[in-house]
């Protein structure tokens, strides 16, 4: 009933916050120097200044920034996101197209981030101050520490130039959903999930080593269950509310870290598109992107919070 | 007598823990009644001790009264002054006068200042002294405290608990206040410390004049200590007097309890412990009339009944048991062998007798014609027709009224309708028993 | 017959301060049944010694020596999973803090129900069962719906109440309780109290209470040993530890304790603090506390010994032993102390005074 209510309460202070981001990204969009017509006018110098200004009033670029604001905003209430100004797409058409590329990246980012991170974060945790914990130690902070453009590259280096295991560019990219497509997801996934991995690794790490202190371990034990029931099922559930609490933290990083390995490996990502976007200065493109990532941030901050309820009884959202 | 210096009027402190705004706009207010109208005076020189269990209130009381929290509603005179009116400036003037020394020395004291400093903080706040002075003032007090002035340079975790409680002391003593509030300030320490900072605190008492208000659960501790004492369930005083006359009969039946209930140090020692039902009640939503009534063992029995105290007491709990319940098996846990719902009449009935503790026929006929009715109606789960049949015959005058607080000498008083003349009748029944 | 017998315990923490000795030459035995108390301020090593006898002592701690028979076998010699089949099923343990002992995010009913389907091998649904009727025996009402409630929803007393469900889940012969009441308030502790005593007579169980409240050690046991920064100072039986204490650590502990009805404007008090155990005092270690300590106490560490014999009296069995010098005829001043009872009890022993 109550978790209900919040959830409402929660989708419902979207809508405020979308559009507080909209009114940030445009401003600063706004304050950029260049417009898509200066765009333009570079690639192609026959545009003479009067055909510059009737582009400039067909795209309504003329008017005052409220008024532009204004009118990109009524359109969006009735769906319409707007035009590429250079390629005269549907911008929602563009984004629904990049978008599963993207969230297919993200997730496997997200999966490899997990099942690399939690067993070691455990591990690390059980022997603690022992020679594994040490190297997983040592591990995770370079993962923390690596940028992971450089990371792409190192890999590609490696395993594509050197080793010859994966396609440096797929030939010919297969659907999304092909199985091969796995193959052509592993080396960008693991760029895109090594910083989230090694952070998630040293919270669990933590938390499992902090948990493990409580008495009612001690209590565990001292009912005669075996070590590994203590740990896996005493203390990885309270050791699990720390992750969420970061995970919510690590989807925007995610998201954010999409931008550069997708143009690192040339995956065809709403990142990629953003990178595009924003050097054509079209407004329109930025202002979906940015809101289609901001509510899929939100989404996932929700979803931390409904996990938190999930864990810990404790936690009543009323 | 003398005027108290300390005063306390109708103090309330009620904690507001409603979800959030829109609940407020409902009307789905929830208060927590930590402290509920509560009267006091504090003499010049003496020690008042207010004893009671966790949750009853007494530390919000003690914050409460010197502004350390703000009390909801009621008045705190401090020699005519009524410092819920004060201004903060001059609350902080009036500060220096009223200190307050807190359970757990360790949080209170701040990890990063020296003994030295934690002690003269209160000096600067204060301008009371600077420079050399101040350092010979902070010698001074931890000399009074039972610490050596070589301490001053120190951090608190370098000291013991017991120590740690002495520095406490030190710093409320460094602005040579009138008063001190004393929040449970040997509960954490081992007994035979326990016995150095009790003696410490008479010894500071004896040599400035101070007064104390000594908060504690521990009724041989205060004892101890105390002049007069207060005995706190609930938000409310059920009784107050001086020490002899609070441990010696008569007494509010809580305060009796809790007597009763100490472990006495003697392996020989057979006293007849009071065992009181069920557990304290939410301060959220308190029990109705007297306070205690869910769990006293002497609940007054309606005009027409007279039975023995234990049957009704049990009788009771049966009755609240059906109020609040809402199945079958609150009323009887289902076992192994037997599952509640299922059983027969005649064997629900021979497991609610014996899960309360009830006899085979009640020993009053209208009584057990009642309960028999309700054993029908959970018999068919119906709870709502078990409450109603009920209602008429299991109930207490102490559920309707609030009692008064009654003068039984020399300023004595006991907040219980057994002190009441008209339940003289009651009192006899209890004394009756009690042979 | 006896069920535990503890021989020259000895545990060891490695700090970075310093080796600590927690518990040093401990011995003592516990019949089948008896309720035998373990008394000591904080730092005495009470809890060590329990936690040693299910082998629950974690690095940096260490048992370096002694021997700990249960039931005739030395857990001690014992493999982990064997360790393991006897912790929570023969012997078993009460926490002082069922707050921090019972984990938030398991129901109760499930924290208790899982021990015995780990021993007993109950399936789900005769687990769940006997786990209600335990919460009903322990005095929670309503326990059908209790057995799913979190440990947050239960108030400080019914928690405790859980975790002694928990301890009695598989019947043990040996009940370690360890502060069970100290963190509750009176009127409860009366009724837990109450409730181990006749649970443990029900169940024929053996208590070792360790307590630092003499309250509540002469309220249920029958033997009792008193701890001292990590030695065992006097064993005796309840009677005898009250009205014919033998050690100045014990007339201190019980003189400094208020009273109900006792008129004392002063408190005696034992000067000092436990000594911190990386620099435990030679000779006697209560020796820089103790009124009567003279030089000899200084140079020679006591041992146990029959306070009435002045032979030696550490071995498990000794049922009443105490470590001061005054007892080997070491001391010239003797021991300068009274017990009076108040009341008209009769004393079971000659009231006796050393001088």
């Amino acid at each position: 009933m109550s978790l209900h209510r919040f959830i409402l309460k929660r989708l419902l202070s979207i809508i405020p916050i979308l559009f507080g981001v909209s009114v940030i990204t445009f401003g600063l969009v706004y304050l950029t120097p260049g417009d898509p017509v200066d765009q333009m006018v570079a690639l192609n110098p026959h545009v003479s200044p009067s055909d510059e200004a009737t582009l400039r009033a067909q795209y309504g670029l003329d008017r005052p920034a409220w008024e532009q604001y204004l009118l990109w905003m009524s359109n969006v209430l009735t769906g319409d996101f707007g035009q590429v100004y250079s390629s005269g797409r549907d911008v929602s058409s563009v984004v629904l197209q990049r978008l599963p590329e993207t969230i297919v990246l993200g997730l496997f980012g997200w999966i490899f981030a997990l099942v690399i991170a939690i067993p070691a974060g455990i591990y690390a945790a059980v022997n603690k101050d022992q020679l594994g914990d040490t190297v997983s130690r040592f591990l995770a902070l370079s993962g923390i520490s690596i940028p992971n453009f450089w990371l792409g590259l190192m890999l590609i280096l490696i395993f594509s130039l050197i080793l010859g295991l994966f396609p440096v560019l797929p030939p010919s990219r297969e659907p999304l959903y092909h199985p091969r497509m796995l193959w052509y997801l592993l080396l960008p996934g693991v760029t895109i999930g090594t910083a989230a991995a090694a952070s998630i690794m040293r919270v669990m790490r933590t938390s499992m080593a902090e948990e493990l202190n409580k008495e009612y371990v001690t209590a565990a034990r001292a009912k005669g269950l075996p070590e590994r029931q203590i740990v896996l099922k005493h203390v990885l559930r309270n050791s699990l509310i720390s992750v969420v609490t970061l995970a919510a933290t690590l989807t925007a990083s995610i998201v954010a870290g999409s931008v550069v390995v997708e143009v690192v490996f040339n995956w065809p990502g709403l990142g990629r598109e953003f990178i595009m976007a924003i050097n054509g200065r079209e407004m329109n493109l930025i202002m979906a992107i940015t809101l289609f990532t901001g509510f899929f941030v939100i989404i996932a901050n929700l979803i931390a919070d409904i996990l938190y309820a999930v864990l810990d009884p404790r936690i009543r959202y009323e | 007598m003398t005027e108290p210096i300390i005063r306390v009027e109708g103090l309330r402190k009620y904690y507001d823990t409603t979800g959030g705004f829109v609940d407020r706009l409902l009307g789905n207010e929830q208060l927590v009644k930590a402290v509920d109208g509560v009267d006091l005076e504090l003499y010049e020189g003496e020690t008042l001790g207010i004893v009671g269990e966790s949750g009853c209130g007494k530390t919000s009381l003690g914050r409460a009264m010197l502004r350390l929290i703000e009390p909801t509603d009621g008045s705190v005179y401090y020699h005519g002054e009524d410092l819920t009116e004060l201004s903060s400036r001059k609350l902080r003037a009036v500060r220096k006068d009223l200190q307050y020394i807190f359970q757990d020395p360790l949080s209170s004291l701040n990890p990063r200042m020296t003994v030295g400093d934690i002690v003269g903080e209160p000096l600067d706040i204060h301008g009371l002294a600077s420079g050399a002075e101040r350092n010979e003032r902070i010698y001074e007090l931890l000399d009074v405290v039972g610490l050596s002035p070589s301490h001053a340079d120190r951090y608190p975790h370098e000291f013991s608990g017991g120590q740690r409680q002495r520095i406490g002391i030190a710093r409320a003593l460094a602005v040579d206040p009138e008063v001190i509030v004393c929040d449970e300030p040997v509960s954490a320490l081992d007994v035979s410390v326990q016995a150095q900072i009790l003696n410490l605190l008479e010894d500071l008492q004896e040599e400035f004049g101070l007064s104390y208000i000594f908060i504690a659960h521990d009724l041989s501790v205060v004892e101890h200590i105390s002049d007069r004492v207060a005995v706190m369930y609930l938000g409310e005083i059920v009784e107050t007097g001086t020490t002899e006359e609070v441990y010696q009969p008569p007494n509010h039946p809580y305060a009796e309890a809790l007597l009763s209930a100490i472990p006495e140090p003697d392996p020989l020692w057979d006293g007849d412990q009071i065992l009181l039902s069920g557990s304290v009640p939410s301060p959220l939503d308190p029990p109705s009339g007297c306070r205690f009534h869910s769990r006293c063992p002497k609940i007054i029995q309606p005009d027409g009944v007279d039975v023995d105290p234990s049957e009704w007491r049990s009788a009771m709990n049966f009755k609240h048991r059906i109020d609040d319940g809402s199945s079958v098996e609150a009323v009887v846990a289902r076992t192994r062998d037997e599952d509640p719902a299922e059983v027969s009449r005649e064997r629900l009935d021979t497991l609610v007798r014996s899960e309360f503790d009830l006899p085979d026929r009640l020993s009053d006929p209208d009584l057990e014609t009642a309960f028999s009715e309700a054993i029908d109606a959970v018999h068919d789960d119906d709870l709502d027709a078990a409450a109603d049949a009920l209602a008429d015959r299991f109930r207490s005058p102490c559920e309707a009224e609030p009692p008064d607080a009654i003068d039984v000498g020399g300023g004595h008083r006991i907040a219980c309708h057994l002190q009441d003349e008209q339940y003289a009748d009651e009192r006899l029944r209890h004394a009756d028993h009690a042979d | 017959m006896t069920l535990l017998e503890v021989n020259d315990l000895t545990v060891e923490f490695y700090t970075e301060d310093g080796v600590v000795r927690a518990v040093d030459g401990l011995s003592y035995e516990i019949e089948r049944g008896e309720k035998f108390g373990v008394v000591g301020e904080s730092g005495a090593g009470k809890s060590v010694t329990a936690l040693s006898l299910m082998r629950l002592i974690e690095s940096p701690g260490r048992i370096v020596k002694g021997e700990i028979r249960f039931d005739g076998t030395d857990i001690l010699e014992l493999s982990e999973s064997e360790v393991r089949d006897i912790r929570g099923n023969r012997i078993a343990m009460i926490f002082q803090d069922a707050q921090t002992a019972l984990n938030p995010v398991y129901t109760v009913g499930e924290q208790i129900a899982e021990a015995m389907r780990h021993h007993l091998g109950y399936d789900d649904e005769e687990a769940r069962t006997r786990a209600i009727e335990l919460l009903d025996q322990v005095g929670i009402p309503e326990a059908e719906l209790r057995y799913s409630d979190y440990p947050h929803e239960f108030s400080g007393g019914m928690q405790q109440r859980a975790v002694i469900a928990i301890a009695l889940a598989c019947d043990p012969d040996l009940l370690i309780a360890d502060e069970p009441t100290t963190a509750l308030d009176v009127t409860i502790e009366a009724k837990i109290l109450k409730q181990i005593e006749a649970l443990a007579e029900e169940f024929d169980t053996a208590i070792q209470l360790i307590t630092h409240d003499l309250g509540v050690v002469a309220e249920l046991c029958d033997r009792v040993m008193v701890m001292y920064a990590g030695q065992p100072v006097e064993k005796a039986s309840v009677e005898q530890l009250f009205y014919d204490p033998k050690h100045p650590y014990t007339v201190g502990l019980m003189s400094s304790i208020p009273r109900i009805g006792d008129r004392r404007e002063r408190l005696q008090t034992i000067p000092g603090t436990m000594p911190d155990l990386v620099e435990v005092p030679t000779g006697c270690s209560f020796h820089p506390r103790c009124p009567y300590a003279e030089e000899a106490c200084r140079q020679t560490e006591p041992q146990l010994v029959d306070p009435d014999t002045g032979d030696v009296a550490t071995d498990a069995a000794a049922e009443r032993a105490a470590a001061c010098l005054e007892y080997t005829g070491e001391l010239t001043g003797g021991l300068d102390y009274e017990v009076t009872v108040e009341g008209d009890e009769q004393l079971p022993i000659g009231d006796e005074a050393d001088d």
